[in-house]
């Protein structure tokens, strides 16, 4: 299929999907009163419904989504691990960790933003940690310590959430799993402006990178001598999706599977060419996100299912399948 | 009016009250406010005489009206909030007893009173959905203060729909839940009357287990190690009144896990084990009794907890 075509499908479907986004919920709408809610005719409470929550939360989940596959695609070749995803440098621990603290001591009432900031700031621990670690031993950043650091310090804040958890609470365990098992309801014009104003940037960056990460997956030394600037395409791409992975988990909690099978399904149908395996990555992510949330507000509404569990429930059997057919072809 | 017709003076509870399990009471009392709520409403609707026309203009003009609620907040209700969402379970039957059923315009799935039956359920308390929330055009939401569902918040403030924040944790808090709510809802007298009257309940039931030898009682809710009530929780505060001791108040936090050897090392004379729950290894020698998850639960029936956990601690005393 030409690249045109199929850029044209994936755009076409994400409009398609976010129109189904808005147009189903927890409360029932017609067509008709849809459109007069976004032509400004519905009601005030039928405007707010469509456009301060189910839209923010389509467009939130188009960014989360498509960073999240985004930063799994670019630690997978980086890593050159296929087990790599989006919080493999320990992020989501370190964000779980501070999300979790600021729910046991309470503040999450008495200030709307201390959750997102904590969870921010948590993840940007764990990143900072990792990278000193890898960092400290060569000038090189060698790809088997970060990976072996980001498993460790994801551990130590496994820890530190148990320890919260034994002294805490049962409301504050309920609140803190749910938390780690994401959802988009949070999602606010505010939160979607902030979380673009790092996904997007920090995307075309990494689209940017894709003729070296290319290269790179040939092996640094034969990049190197092909002209890829290794070590600067590394700390770039490391440092941007790690940042794109801890702003979407600072204010959707932490989403799995996304950034595991939504790059490795792409691969697997399209091939490996990081030019066209990144960018598709980040609309099928923003697709797959999406109609998961679909899902998760109308399956058993009015009761949310936590985001993860449709992500998992719908992405692993898919990608089960996806994978059979690439051994078998 | 409605305070003065079911609760007696402050401080003397009714000797109705007392005198019958409080099941029965409590719908009787219900009943009457039905039928209260029921006339208002209907004397709203003809709105012919005088009298009437005075009700509806002393509501109106009982408001606005600001609240410092349980989590800190100032919340101003601006007009009589006859459109009502309750999220916690607990406080609907209170909104009830006060004589504002009309006014509730949802539920959840956990309010299983059949006169709610009607009503759309927005899900579960926490982590309702906000759109069903925001789709019955509330005029106030009652929510729980707590970090669940950190979004919700935010998102009814920028509905412009006030939200009243309770936490009922302990008998305290039970009680001035009803005063707030009778605030919010311009309720007062009856929150009174509602007030004294399980004040007195409480104090009832203080009074017929006085004198009596306390048992020492270990309050576990399953798990391994147990998750046992320390000092700060209601179900402490139901056992002391209820005329036992908790060997456990000083367990620290509210409920905390703690080892059975430290629970031995007390000697409980009763292990007041949660419903459906199995006493932990080591501890099988000591008498168990069950408590019932009704119990669990700090709301209007405080009062009938606190009469079944004396009979559970003080079987003799029945007869």
């Amino acid at each position: 299929m030409p690249v045109g075509i199929l850029f044209a499908l994936l755009i076409a479907a994400l409009g398609a999907t976010v129109l189904l986004s808005i147009r189903y919920g927890s409360v029932e709408f017609s067509t008709a009163r849809l459109i007069q809610s976004l032509t400004g005719g519905a009601d005030e409470t039928d405007r707010f419904i469509v456009l301060q929550l189910r839209l923010p939360r389509a467009v939130l989940g188009l960014l989360v989504g498509g960073g999240l596959a985004l930063a799994g695609a670019v630690f997978q070749a980086l890593l050159r691990n296929p087990l790599a995803e989006p919080y493999i440098l320990g992020i989501s621990g370190g964000a779980a960790t501070g999300a979790v603290l600021v729910l046991a001591a309470g503040w999450v009432t008495a200030v709307s933003w201390a959750l997102p900031v904590a969870a921010f700031v948590g993840a940007g621990v764990a990143i900072s940690l990792v990278f000193g670690v890898a960092l400290s031993a060569d000038r090189r950043m060698d790809v088997r310590v970060l990976l072996l650091a980001g498993v460790v310090v994801g551990a130590f804040f496994s820890a530190c959430i148990a320890l919260v958890f034994a002294l805490s609470e049962a409301s504050t365990l309920r609140s803190a799993m749910i938390w780690m098992m994401g959802s988009l309801a949070g999602a606010s014009w505010r939160s979607v402006t902030i979380v673009a104003a790092y996904t997007l940037p920090l995307s075309a960056l990494i689209l940017g990178l894709a003729r070296s990460l290319n290269l790179m997956a040939i092996g640094d030394d034969t990049a190197h001598y092909l002209g890829a600037r290794v070590e600067t395409v590394k700390r770039t791409a490391y440092g941007a999706a790690s940042l794109i992975a801890a702003a979407g988990v600072a204010f959707t909690g932490v989403i799995g599977f996304v950034g595991l099978i939504v790059p490795h399904g792409v691969r697997m149908s399209l091939g490996a060419d990081h030019r066209l395996l990144l960018p598709v990555s980040f609309l099928a992510g923003g697709l797959f996100l999406v109609l998961a949330d679909l899902l998760a507000r109308t399956a058993l509404a009015p009761s949310e299912i936590p985001i993860g569990v449709i992500t998992a429930f719908v992405g692993v059997p898919f990608f089960l399948l996806l994978l059979r057919r690439s051994l078998q072809g | 009016m409605i305070g003065t017709r079911l609760g007696g003076p402050p401080g003397h509870p009714s000797r109705l009250a007392v005198a019958r399990p409080f099941a029965a009471r409590g719908e009787i009392l219900l009943g009457a406010l039905l039928l209260i709520a029921g006339c208002e409403v209907v004397r709203f609707e003809d709105g012919a005489s005088d009298t009437i026309r005075q009700t509806s203009q002393d509501l109106a003009d009982a408001f606005p009206r600001s609240l410092v609620d349980d989590s800190g907040r100032e919340v101003r209700i601006a007009a009589p909030p006859d459109r009502i969402l309750s999220l916690v379970p607990s406080a609907t039957p209170i909104l009830m007893a006060l004589g504002r059923t009309e006014w509730l315009v949802g539920r959840t799935d956990f309010d299983r009173d059949s006169a709610l039956a009607h009503l759309p359920s927005v899900g579960g308390g926490l982590g309702a959905s906000v759109e069903r929330i925001v789709s019955l055009r509330p005029r106030l939401v009652i929510r729980f203060d707590a970090g669940s569902d950190p979004a919700t918040p935010g998102q009814l403030d920028a509905a412009g729909i006030p939200h009243l924040a309770i936490r009922p944790d302990g008998i305290e808090d039970v009680l001035r839940i009803i005063e707030l709510l009778g605030v919010a809802v311009a309720r007062e007298a009856a929150a009174d009357s509602l007030r004294t009257s399980l004040v007195g309940e409480l104090a009832t039931v203080a009074e017929e287990v006085a004198g009596r030898p306390r048992p020492r009682v270990a309050i576990l809710l399953g798990g391994n190690p147990p998750l046992v009530a320390g000092g700060d929780t209601f179900l402490h505060e139901l056992t002391e009144l209820a005329g036992g001791t908790n060997v456990l108040a000083d367990a620290g936090t509210l409920y905390a896990p703690m080892s059975v050897e430290a629970i031995l090392q007390r000697s409980p004379d009763i292990l007041l084990l949660s419903e459906g729950s199995a006493p932990p290894r080591g501890l099988e020698g000591i008498p168990v009794r069950s408590l019932p998850l009704a119990v669990q639960i700090p709301g209007l029936d405080l009062g009938s907890s606190a009469r079944l956990l004396a009979d559970l601690l003080h079987p003799d005393r029945a007869q």
